[in-house]
């Protein structure tokens, strides 16, 4: 795709945090390609967690939508390095009223805005809607 | 309100919509429905409008309903202008799209619950915008229930004034008066301006939301009938990326530069490199030659080329203040949709 400069390529690294009741990963830190959808970390914390319904929120804010990549997130937060971000995301339908809140970290450098943040994204994963 | 913001909110798409051949179980077929699509609205919330239309003739189940233009499956979370501008370059009208109540694509499109998933695309989409804008989206989280059912009736509605009323209470202003003032004139009141903003919190940057739709051709074309044809998502970079607008930039920062500043994979030379406020001084040189002389290409001499930037439905020249262009042409969500053409010559693709 035309946006994968190669600078883009950087590995991110994603730090997956549980809000309220949802289970804590064994894995909570791993590196994806920036360049990849966020589509991929709501996919892989469904593999992990065996669930359908989950909410992704970065920084507990916003649920970014699946199609965004992980780069540009990440970016958005780096430029706010002293807060979090958390988005939340409802992947399918709201059978389940358990709640993940997702947090992840991206680490890498931002492509465009070089702030030496050491590049962590934390992203907070829930079973029921925790930001809205 | 502006003019302009009053034309986009009105803006809409006449649409011939067609039931995809495989689901016709009547004869003769239906007739294609005819809808006016707003611009600022999204594909999904039309259904209320469709199914009536074809109920008679569908075969029996229930699925979520889709829909495509020459096969590909349109994204439903996209507003319905920007995916005109974007898929149909040479504007066909009335645009005949194919509905599907059947056979919903999931490895291509997001699920999708009707009118809930797109309240719930764009409510998030506007917690993005004003994280973007503000480092925060507290004023969207703590909006009244009644608040947020008025702000979505407005989209829903296209009420821009009802949506004004609310909308202001979200404090997201993404251009400070002073970069506004400076467009229209010099007028007495920026210097008073320049004082509150610093008193207000030294307000440096502005950061504009931004989702931009970007395609690239090697091969030139004069007409949009000759445009090579999106027939694939993968051929557009769907990017998500604020532009940074500094106080140095003063009223000189075009259409173009945000463009430029968007997109440094394809335009080095013009672009903020954001190490330190030496970098910022030095590319405020850069950008106020480029300004001067917009037409020649800043330094970067026939490597990528602006085809064509469309938003909501119209291609600004590429010197317009890209304040007015915030300010008038943003969607509801508060953020700015492009869609952007770059012809990048073989050699230099970014690849």
């Amino acid at each position: 795709m035309a946006a994968e400069s190669p600078t883009s390529v950087r590995k991110v690294v994603v730090h997956l945090r549980a809000t309220g009741d949802a289970p804590i990963l064994k894995q909570s830190k791993f590196k994806i390609a920036g360049t990849d959808k966020f589509a991929k970390v709501i996919e892989f914390l469904r593999r992990q967690l065996h669930r359908e319904t989950l909410f992704v929120y970065v920084n507990s804010a916003f649920s970014p939508n699946p199609d965004e990549l992980v780069v540009d997130l990440y970016n958005i937060t780096g430029i706010f390095s002293s807060h979090k971000i958390v988005s939340s995301f409802n992947i399918e339908k709201q059978i389940n009223t358990c709640s993940y809140a997702i947090s992840f970290l991206l680490c890498s450098t931002p492509i465009f805005q070089n702030f030496g943040f050491d590049g962590k994204l934390v992203v907070n994963y829930a079973c029921s809607m925790a930001w809205g | 309100m502006s003019e302009a913001q009053k034309y986009v909110w009105k803006g809409a798409i006449p649409l011939q919509i067609h039931l995809h051949e495989s689901e016709v179980t009547t004869l003769p077929p239906p007739s294609p429905a005819l809808v006016l699509a707003p611009r600022i609205g999204y594909l999904p919330l039309l259904v209320s409008l469709l199914k009536p239309h074809f109920s008679t003739a569908l075969p029996p189940g229930v699925d979520t309903v889709w829909f495509d233009y020459k096969g590909l499956p349109l994204k439903w979370y996209i507003p319905t202008g920007v995916l005109f501008d974007l898929l149909c370059m040479e504007p066909e009208r009335p645009w005949n799209l194919t509905v599907h109540f059947r056979g919903y694509p999931s490895n291509i499109l997001l699920p999708c619950e009707g009118e809930d998933s797109v309240k719930w695309s764009f409510i998030n989409s506007l917690k993005e915008a004003a994280y973007v804008i503000n480092g925060n989206c507290k004023n969207v989280m703590n909006m009244s229930q009644t608040d947020q059912v008025e702000l979505w009736g407005s989209v829903l509605n296209g009420d821009l004034e009802s949506y004004r009323r609310v909308s202001s209470k979200l404090k997201l202003e993404t251009f400070d008066e002073q970069y506004t003032e400076n467009i229209d004139s010099v007028s007495t009141k920026s210097e008073q301006t320049t004082g509150d903003t610093e008193a207000a919190g030294q307000v440096k940057t502005s950061r504009i939301p931004v989702r931009l739709y970007l395609w690239t051709v090697n091969d030139d074309f004069d007409d949009f009938e000759d445009a090579p044809k999106i027939d694939n998502w993968d051929k557009v970079s769907y990017i998500n990326r604020p532009v940074e607008i500094h106080k140095e930039d003063s009223k000189y920062f075009s259409l173009t530069d945000a463009v430029k500043r968007l997109l440094p994979e394809y335009f080095p030379e013009s672009s903020f490199v954001n190490e330190g406020d030496a970098n910022i001084n030095q590319s405020e040189g850069e950008e106020g030659e480029c300004s001067r002389d917009p037409a020649s290409s800043c330094q970067t001499p026939e490597i990528t080329e602006i085809k064509c930037v469309r938003i909501q439905g119209i291609e600004p020249i590429l010197e317009t203040p890209f304040s007015w262009v915030v300010n008038n042409l943003m969607n509801p969500e508060y953020f700015l949709h492009m869609c952007v053409c770059l012809k990048v010559s073989e050699a230099n693709a970014v690849q």
